[in-house]
């Protein structure tokens, strides 16, 4: 057991430049921004926290967001107002100001537990599980064009 | 003691488990393993999440609002489940019910 990611995850300078809303990508990022861009998907360039392609294949994003998807929704608001920032240090020991580069490093490296895809009419939702560690993992909901709506640790106990 | 949490988010509906260090968790087989609750956590679930858009990058608060007093039927539904199977391990901490709409539907409070 324990294939899963550990290390530090200390903000990229990337990450701090979003932080203090200097907005800069690398090369392959503005290549997925405009991977974006020929596929129309809707976002918000300025507002992308970080931008990857996960090991599926799809390109998916993190946006500043609001109440109900994006980062705030996942340090502040996510569970009915609680956020999840508390969730991240309590269950992974992932400090608030890290969140952003460990999401970023799970997706870009980590391993894919399960995908689901819940289907509502023509809308598709999907719900996918990373490898953490021997009892954690991550949960993210994404939306069918990538963007990432929120995300949280499950203790493994529940898959 | 376990707190049974009831606060909604996006694919995972309200009933979260949190054990006494503070912890999520999965598997609270008096809870999780409930059939009544699992069939509950899905039906506020998929309407919670029904009011996410297309790209699901915007929430339609006015819809969700209007749709108050069926989220609120269901969550009472789920506390009352949880206070008759509730053996004293747990207690329940209802984030989904808001006091402000509950008086403004006329609707009564939870049965904690």
């Amino acid at each position: 057991m324990g294939g899963g990611i550990h290390g530090g995850f200390g903000a990229t300078k990337g990450a701090r430049d979003v932080a203090k809303g200097k907005q800069r990508f690398n090369s392959e990022e503005a290549g997925l921004i405009k991977e974006l861009e020929r596929n129309h998907k809707k976002f918000t360039k300025e507002d992308i926290v970080f931008i990857t392609r996960d090991q599926t294949g799809q390109v998916v994003w993190l946006e500043k967001g609001n109440k109900k998807a994006g980062l705030k929704h996942i340090l502040d608001y996510g569970n009915n107002g609680n956020g999840h920032a508390g969730d991240f240090k309590k269950s992974l020991g992932v400090d608030r100001k890290d969140i952003p580069t460990f999401l970023k490093h799970i997706i870009t490296s980590g391993t894919i537990l399960s995908t689901s895809v819940i289907e509502k009419g023509h809308i598709k939702k999907i719900k996918r599980v990373y490898e953490y560690n021997d009892s954690f993992v991550v949960l993210y909901g994404i939306g069918e064009n990538g963007f990432i709506v929120s995300a949280y640790p499950i203790n493994k106990d529940k898959l | 003691m376990y707190t049974i949490r009831l606060a909604n988010e996006f694919l995972h509906g309200p009933i979260w488990v949190y054990d006494e260090q503070g912890f999520i968790r999965g598997n609270f087989p008096l809870v999780t393993d409930d059939a009544e609750l699992n069939r509950l956590n899905s039906e506020a679930a998929e309407l919670h999440d029904s009011f996410y858009s297309d790209d699901c990058r915007d929430y339609d608060e006015a819809g969700y609002k209007a749709a108050y007093p069926k989220m609120k039927e269901i969550i009472n539904k789920i506390i009352k489940r949880l206070n008759e199977i509730n053996d004293g391990s747990f207690t329940i901490d209802d984030k989904v019910s808001n006091k402000k709409w509950d008086k403004k539907f006329g609707l009564s409070s939870s049965q904690k």
